[in-house]
């Protein structure tokens, strides 16, 4: 088998895989918000993540399409992949994104450990929720945005 | 770091695919390298040089100065 229809093949697996936990995480998240009341959790946040591994397993199985139709395509997708510059580019985003992330939950923490003294004005659940949520989109966007602004300069 | 990618290139004749397809690196790679905004690891400088079928330090010029980025 050619690295290429390897690469294609495991792009499809890891698809499949994503999409089959995707269906198994957000029927839980709707399931858990039509039924469950009095859980120590928002079931928004099983939904959410439910809808976040859908748009990975579009985005891995649109990958392995791209690269079935075109085995030139395939090989220079393998290569995109796999290049050095692109890691060391991937490895510099996440690094920035990791940073990003852990001051965003630590502030939070600090947030709600303060107000749990009432030293702050305390989040609601709503409040809180949002807080969470960005917790998660504000590094992912951080993480694009170092990939472009290094795409650019490196 | 500066190097002779650009002139070796034009040299042998081959585009900027042609060699990223040689050393199995994107185009873009070739172009920042080219540029001299990426460095490459010491792998991709022995390849690109066993591409061109000359000694390393023929293809990259070290300057003290590089120490100091």
């Amino acid at each position: 088998m050619s690295s290429s229809k390897a690469w294609a093949d495991r792009q499809r697996r890891i698809g499949w895989t994503l999409a089959a936990t995707a269906v198994v995480v957000g029927a839980t998240g709707l399931t858990l918000q039509a039924v469950a009341t009095g859980l120590p959790f928002d079931p928004r946040l099983v939904t959410g993540l439910g809808v976040l591994l859908l748009g990975l397993a579009i985005a891995a199985l649109m990958r392995g399409g791209v690269a079935t139709r075109a085995s030139d395509t395939t090989r220079r997708l393998g290569i995109e992949e796999q290049d050095e510059r692109n890691v060391a580019i991937r490895r510099f985003a996440g690094n920035r994104a990791f940073v990003v992330s852990a001051a965003l939950t630590y502030a939070l923490l600090m947030w709600v450990s303060f107000s749990a003294n009432g030293q702050l004005p305390a989040i609601s659940p709503d409040g809180l929720w949002y807080a969470l949520a960005a917790a998660v989109v504000l590094p992912m966007v951080v993480y694009v945005g170092s990939i472009i602004a290094a795409q650019r300069s490196m | 770091m500066k190097n002779r990618l650009a002139e070796l290139r034009t040299t042998k004749g081959w585009t900027q695919q042609q060699l990223a397809d040689l050393v199995g690196v994107s185009r873009q790679t070739v172009i920042s390298l080219e540029r001299g905004r990426y460095n490459p690891s010491i792998t991709l400088a022995f390849r690109l040089a066993r591409t061109f079928e000359i000694q390393i330090e023929k293809m990259f010029l070290y300057e003290e100065e590089d120490d100091e980025q």
